[in-house]
């Protein structure tokens, strides 16, 4: 039986009226979701509805307004940000580090080598961020979250400025990399190309405050062929969404 | 082929000028020296050593002027870019005392302090501590957010975070405020001297003038721009350094 690696329950966010009154934003409510071990979730809904304030909560990274978030057997866990968010003043190996030294693991320099060698990074080891395309950025950025070797993913639109073949190289490569390894992705997303081609279960935000109206389990196999069965699912996603307002 | 940078090109082209108006009798020798003289001038100086133990006097008053200007604007800028409450609550006595000329405060200092040294240092950090606040006031307010929350969520601790990134991050603003603090040091440190000192380059200055001796008098000048011009390089060779990790660090003259 698959095992639970995070849970929330009653799960809530809210933000302060601007003025600091009474009347503030309750973004979502009561959200009891759960992700098991090596489990690609994906959630998707229109902006401002709650889905990176719900990813910051699960990260640490902001306090919920109520409810719980529970995570299972102290997992080991990982961001990847929107923009590639490299140290500028650091080269690509010590980027590559740089989440391993925060958690006090192991920064082992052969490993982060031979990592961003097999992610095709190899000749841009010596290199500062800004001496790399948007492409290679996102790239580093990804291998920084897989050398710590986590067990939990945590994506938010990480693809979202990528051109499209750059987009599906990295896409390919993170199924593969996590799939080796059984590591469970939350991923939030705007765009259907990207959860579809990628998600094993897909949430679907709407409402205010934001519930989940929508849930779709694509137990397809994966690298998964771009072809008019997928294109049906976006269709059948998009048109919940819309239901959803 | 390029033989020599034009800079150093102007500076010799104006030496010779000098010189050669100074010997062509168009300089009036009271009241102007000339390049050769200030040589002149300058080993008569070193070969007695008169000047040593004021160069040496004005040097420590630099540096521990700078030193305070530098705990006091980090200090400063860090706590106004950090809070609200401390920049609502200090802004109003930053603009004051910033559009203020020290100098006016020189008698009230001497008064406190007396003759001494530690009014040197006085004027000297108040006149570079603003430069420094208002440079990591500024580096503080442009803090890039998303490289202190990457670090939270690697569970970066308190200490480490600072390290990493507040630090790494505030040091161009830093290097930029020291590099127009170092002449507002020396012009603060000067002053002082010059008004409430028996010793020090400033000081010096003033009994050369008193003497007429305008030669040695421009060996002062020579020697006050040679090291503020020498400190300043030495900060902006460090800012060339931070300047490589931005990719928006450009020449802005290529091409022209």
């Amino acid at each position: 039986m698959a095992q639970v690696i995070l849970e929330t329950r009653a799960l809530g966010a809210r933000y302060d009226a601007p003025d600091g009154g009474d009347e503030g934003h309750e973004v979502f409510a009561g959200l009891d979701l759960a992700i098991m071990r090596g489990e690609f979730v994906s959630v998707v809904g229109p902006s401002g509805c709650g889905k990176t304030t719900l990813l910051h909560i699960l990260a640490g990274l902001m306090k919920p307004a109520g409810g719980e978030v529970c995570l299972h057997d102290e997992p080991r866990v990982a961001v990847m940000f929107q923009r590639p968010t490299l140290i500028p003043w650091r080269r690509v190996l010590e980027n590559v580090l740089f989440g391993a030294e925060c958690m006090g693991l192991d920064a082992d320099k052969e490993r982060a080598r031979a990592l961003l060698e097999s992610m095709g990074l190899g000749e841009a080891i010596g290199h500062r961020p800004h001496q790399l395309s948007e492409g290679m950025k996102q790239r580093v950025n990804l291998a920084r979250a897989l050398f710590v070797q986590p067990d939990l993913l945590l994506l938010d639109e990480p693809f979202s400025a990528l051109d499209v073949v750059t987009r599906r190289a990295l896409q390919s490569e993170l199924l593969e990399r996590c799939g080796k390894r059984e590591v469970a992705v939350f991923h939030v997303s705007h765009n259907l190309e990207d959860v579809v081609a990628m998600a094993d279960r897909v949430l679907i935000f709407g409402g205010s405050p934001s519930v989940v109206v929508h849930e779709r389990v694509i137990d397809w196999p994966k690298p998964r062929a771009r072809g008019a069965e997928m294109w049906a699912l976006i269709e059948e996603l998009e048109a919940a969404q819309s239901a959803a307002g | 082929m390029r033989v020599l940078h034009p800079g150093v090109l102007a500076a010799l082209a104006s030496l010779i000028a000098w010189e050669g108006a100074s010997r062509a009798g168009m300089l009036d020798p009271v009241l102007m020296s000339s390049p050769a003289r200030i040589v002149k001038a300058g080993a008569r100086l070193w070969e007695s050593g008169a000047l040593a133990g004021d160069v040496w006097f004005t040097l420590q008053v630099f540096f521990a002027s700078m030193a305070l200007a530098l705990v006091l604007g980090l200090g400063a800028g860090i706590l106004m870019g950090s809070s609200k409450l401390a920049y609502q609550v200090l802004n109003p006595f930053v603009v004051m005392a910033n559009g203020l000329p020290k100098v006016v405060l020189m008698p009230w200092i001497v008064l406190w302090l007396g003759i001494s040294m530690a009014a040197n240092v006085f004027l000297g950090t108040l006149m570079a501590s603003f430069p420094v606040m208002t440079s990591v006031y500024g580096g503080m307010r442009q803090m890039e957010g998303d490289l202190v929350l990457l670090a939270r969520s690697f569970g970066a601790s308190r200490w480490m975070i600072w390290r990493e990134i507040l630090i790494p991050s505030l040091l161009p603003h830093l290097l930029a405020g020291m590099r127009v603090a170092i002449s507002y040091t020396m012009v603060g440190v000067i002053l002082a001297e010059f008004f409430a000192s028996n010793k020090g380059v400033g000081h010096r200055m003033v009994v050369y003038m008193s003497n007429f001796d305008v030669d040695a008098f421009f060996v002062c000048v020579v020697l006050v721009a040679a090291w503020t011009v020498t400190c300043t390089s030495v900060v902006r060779f460090f800012e060339h350094r931070t300047e490589s990790w931005r990719a928006g660090a450009f020449d802005v003259s290529a091409g022209m």
